[in-house]
């Protein structure tokens, strides 16, 4: 049986995670406006959260108990 | 591998991300131009020459007073002073002078600035600089990096957004049946 989570879901999530996070270092101060880790956070988010997505980590043992993805 | 090893790899990953992209410290003002202020309302002084980092208060004033090392004779000085903002958008120019081929009789100047920044940007560390080209061949660097007291209320806001997007990321990597 494979399992996996929602790739697509994921990206957008991985993508939001990874802006806030940025704007969160930015807005306390922790990096500088200029930063090249505010344009590569989302990015790094965005592919993570794909990446997370298809490896599926977690869950796995309520899967195998629920019912087949639809 | 378990939980706490993950949770270990990420936390190195993300601060290496953050430690290599860090901004390396910024070179003073050079080129043997000379520019200080003084923020009136917290009194403190700030010489260009040695300051690289200044935290002051959202609104206020600033006397300030510059100058440059050649004779107060008459000709066209040109020069800019940038923001500088994440790749791709790079640096923003928030003045100059010069560029308009209006030239300039004096090599030094004063006055007071009246600022009055809005509360949404406070707590963002900006890199400001700027250059003085003079037709002799003199040219002054400088670059500073500002901070407005205090915190922003999007700061809060983001915060809060990022523990929401956690959660939410968490539920769509939840492992379900695929066939095969």
């Amino acid at each position: 049986m494979k399992y996996r989570g929602r790739p697509i879901l994921a990206a957008v999530s991985g993508f939001f995670t990874g802006l806030f996070v940025a704007l969160d270092l930015l807005f306390f101060g922790a990096i500088h406006l200029d930063n090249i880790a505010v344009t590569v956070l989302p990015i790094v988010g965005l592919v993570a959260g794909i990446v997370l997505a298809i490896w599926a980590p977690l869950g796995r043992s309520r899967a195998r108990g629920g019912s087949p993805a639809r | 591998m378990n939980w706490m090893s993950r949770c270990a790899c990420a936390l190195a990953f993300a601060g290496l991300v953050v430690a290599g992209a860090a901004t390396p410290a910024q070179a003073e003002l050079t080129g043997g131009c000379k520019a200080s202020g003084t923020q009136v309302q917290s009194g403190r002084f700030y010489d260009a020459v040695t300051t690289n980092f200044a935290k002051i208060p959202r609104a206020g004033d600033v006397k300030w007073k510059g100058s440059v090392p050649v004779p107060a004779t008459k000709r066209l000085a040109v020069g800019e002073v940038q923001v500088k903002f994440p790749w791709p958008v790079g640096d923003i120019e928030i003045g100059h002078w010069g560029k308009n081929g209006k030239e300039t009789g004096s090599n030094a100047n004063t006055g007071t600035y009246h600022y009055d920044f809005p509360t949404l940007i406070a707590g963002i560390k900006v890199l400001v600089h700027g250059r003085d080209q003079e037709p002799s061949g003199v040219l002054c660097k400088g670059a500073v990096v500002v901070q407005i007291e205090g915190t922003s209320p999007f700061a809060w806001a983001s915060l809060a957004l990022t523990i929401v997007m956690v959660l939410n990321l968490s539920l769509t990597i939840r492992a379900r049946k695929v066939r095969p």
